[in-house]
């Protein structure tokens, strides 16, 4: 049996939805769990609002120290975190399960992913690039941005069930219980950028070009899209397998996503109706009611006070710092 | 064919040519050309170079000056690298193979695997660290994040029309982007190669733990007696070269047969050093004129540290009001 799994929060659960009716449509034998971090007590949810998918909340996943991670973590960093916490969870105590894929919540899968189940019979990890021809312009994302937060896209990343694949994680969930944090300076973006590792640690790790795989806002520059005869194709021979749409709100539907400015609608008309057709989901997934729930985890923004009475305490070590630094 | 380069300035000069004879007697007839990342004129009088001696004028650098201006030395060398590469590249296709070398590598045994184990790939990378580290040393994984996983002391090519692809692509970026700047993703010519694997096919990560062995990774390499090492980088043990100078891991003074390594290493270049009065290791190098401002070590680096912890506490203690 393979697993398929997402992790998200209360207000995310249109995208998980959605996601989910995908993999029903194309990978009917397929399993899906809803990884939440958030507490369905708190928010007693009506029953339309229970999707038709098992939940697994995040309390109830063994992390060891999980009050010390929603204590240092924010929401971005905690939902991240999380991740190899979960496929452990599945190793653990989903005995059937031969292959974990995790997919970020908001993707719609295209196809029966038997391209995919293949190499997880040969290998033990499978890792999509964010980019697998250069990028020569300087716009956002380029190829900088990604050697400061990752080669490698973790909104997908699909595992065999082996000591192998065990090793990676075991190293993974470690890694993650301090250093999940936003830090390019010094080499820490989330969960994703650690993954570098990934192919030189350990074996049989592989690394997926096929354009049809993770299509999103940072690979549109190397895919073009096109319906044929009612299946979306990229670049004109390869089947979409799977179209993630990180970064699209309902709300500004007029952007491509939030965290790129190479292109807008208007010069990619190929992959308008892609977008619609996401757009059209979440509605009808319930959207609008899912993302009036505030996260359980979420913490109240720090205020700090006393900024005069901070800055008299730093300035002496700061110039301290910098005598040594200048010597 | 495999064509051995190298790229270094005037003061690496004796390194490079202790590598060339360790190539000579390991592949003896296969052709080492040195780049020169330093002024020609700058060569003593009555210096020979037992092999080709590709002068920086070469590369047609229009704006040497200004590149000269805006580097360190390590930097300038870094950018200027894959030209000197892609001019070898571009000599001829009588060159089945390029390897690249730092000037600080010496080779024990020939490379057989070259055209055995990882004949059918067009990009050999050696990885820095092959496991995760499981001490508290200094540095740490973030740190190989931030200067590269991937060494650019070690670059095998292949002839393939995807290899001349990875030098094009290269050879572009890295000249006006060689700056150690870890916050933009910076790091000379050498983090460039983590996005490699990605972006070319037949790229071949080289897990044989007898290669490359170096400053980083003596810890994970020197376990078990009878460990020898098919090519070793002295760079930052016999010299002020890469970005391991804060390291506090690994202490290769102390460990035996490193040691023994070190010790015939030192005695190979010593004879290279002087061609009449002049030592060449003593002569500057003339690009790259901003100066190297090596990183604290020790216990400067320990109360800097701890000073930095400390004002992070001040800047975020949470302080409630008083009401």
């Amino acid at each position: 049996m393979t697993l398929a799994f997402t992790i998200c929060s209360i207000n995310y659960l249109a995208q998980a939805r959605t996601l989910g009716d995908s993999l029903r449509q194309t990978n009917p034998d397929w399993k899906y769990v809803i990884g939440l971090v958030d507490k369905l007590d708190a928010a007693a949810l009506p029953p339309e609002l229970i999707p038709a998918y098992p939940m697994l909340e995040v309390d109830r996943i063994e992390i060891e120290d999980f009050a010390g991670m929603c204590d240092r973590y924010d929401i971005t960093e905690l939902n991240t975190a999380v991740k190899p916490f979960y496929i452990d969870y599945f190793f653990r105590n989903e005995p059937e399960a031969a292959e974990v894929i995790y997919f970020d919540p908001d993707i719609i899968v295209y196809q029966p992913l038997t391209r995919l189940k293949n190499h997880l019979g040969e290998y033990n990890l499978v890792l999509t690039p964010h980019i697998c021809r250069p990028i020569d312009d300087g716009l956002i994302p380029n190829e900088l941005n990604h050697l400061n937060t990752g080669t490698y896209n973790l909104g997908f990343i699909g595992l065999r069930k082996s000591e192998e694949s065990n090793r990676f994680v075991q190293w993974w969930k470690k890694r993650l219980v301090h250093e999940c944090r936003i830090d390019l300076c010094n080499g820490l973006f989330v969960d994703q950028h650690w993954v570098n590792f990934a192919p030189i640690y350990y074996d049989r790790v592989w690394i997926e070009k096929h354009p049809g795989y993770n299509a999103a806002y940072w690979n549109l520059h190397e895919r073009t899209f096109s319906e044929k005869d009612g299946r979306w194709v990229v670049n004109d021979s390869y089947d979409l397998q799977f179209f993630h749409y990180s970064g699209y709100g309902v709300h500004k539907p007029e952007e491509v996503s939030k965290y790129q400015n190479r292109y807008t609608f208007p010069d990619r008309p190929d992959i308008v109706p892609l977008f619609r057709l996401y757009h059209q989901r979440l509605i009808d997934n319930l959207n609008e009611t899912y993302r009036r729930y505030p996260c359980y985890y979420i913490k109240p923004p720090k205020v700090l006070y006393y900024q005069s009475v901070r800055k008299a305490l730093k300035s002496p070590l700061n110039k301290l710092i910098s005598a040594f630094e200048n010597r | 064919m495999i064509l051995f380069h190298t790229v270094c300035t005037i003061r690496q000069l004796p390194q490079a040519l202790t590598l060339g004879e360790s190539l000579q007697q390991h592949h003896p007839g296969e052709p080492f050309t040195i780049g020169l990342a330093d002024d020609p004129s700058h060569l003593p009088a009555g210096f020979r170079c037992p092999y080709p001696l590709i002068h920086p004028e070469i590369l047609n650098l229009t704006d040497l000056n200004r590149l000269s201006a805006q580097y360190t030395p390590a930097e300038f060398s870094a950018a200027v690298k894959p030209l000197f590469i892609r001019n070898q590249w571009q000599k001829g296709p009588e060159a089945e193979r390029l390897v690249y070398l730092d000037p600080s590598v010496l080779l024990y045994r020939p490379l057989d695997d070259l055209s055995g184990r990882y004949g059918g790939a067009s990009l050999l990378l050696t990885p820095h660290l092959l496991e995760p580290p499981v001490d508290r040393f200094y540095p740490d994984e973030k740190y190989f994040q931030n200067i590269g996983l991937y060494s650019s002391g070690f670059l095998a090519l292949r002839r393939t029309a995807e290899a001349g692809r990875f030098l094009d692509w290269w050879s572009e970026r890295v000249p006006e982007r060689a700056f150690i700047r870890f916050c933009d993703a910076l790091c000379t010519d050498q983090i460039w190669l983590a996005l490699v694997p990605g972006l070319f096919d037949g790229v071949e990560i080289v897990k044989d733990r007898s290669w490359h062995v170096g400053l980083w990774n003596l810890h994970e390499r020197f376990q078990g007696a009878g460990f020898s090492p098919a090519f070793f980088n002295f760079k930052g043990i016999v010299d002020q070269e890469g970005y391991l100078q804060a390291q506090n891991r690994s202490r290769p003074g102390r460990h035996p047969v490193v040691r023994t390594l070190l010790e015939a290493y030192r005695n190979r270049i010593r004879p290279f050093d002087r061609t009449g009065e002049v030592v060449l290791s003593g002569i500057e190098p003339a690009y790259g004129r901003q100066p190297f401002v090596p990183p604290l070590v020790g216990w400067r680096r320990n109360v800097v540290e701890s000073l930095r912890e400390t004002v992070r506490f001040i800047e975020t203690v949470d302080v409630p009001r008083k009401v």
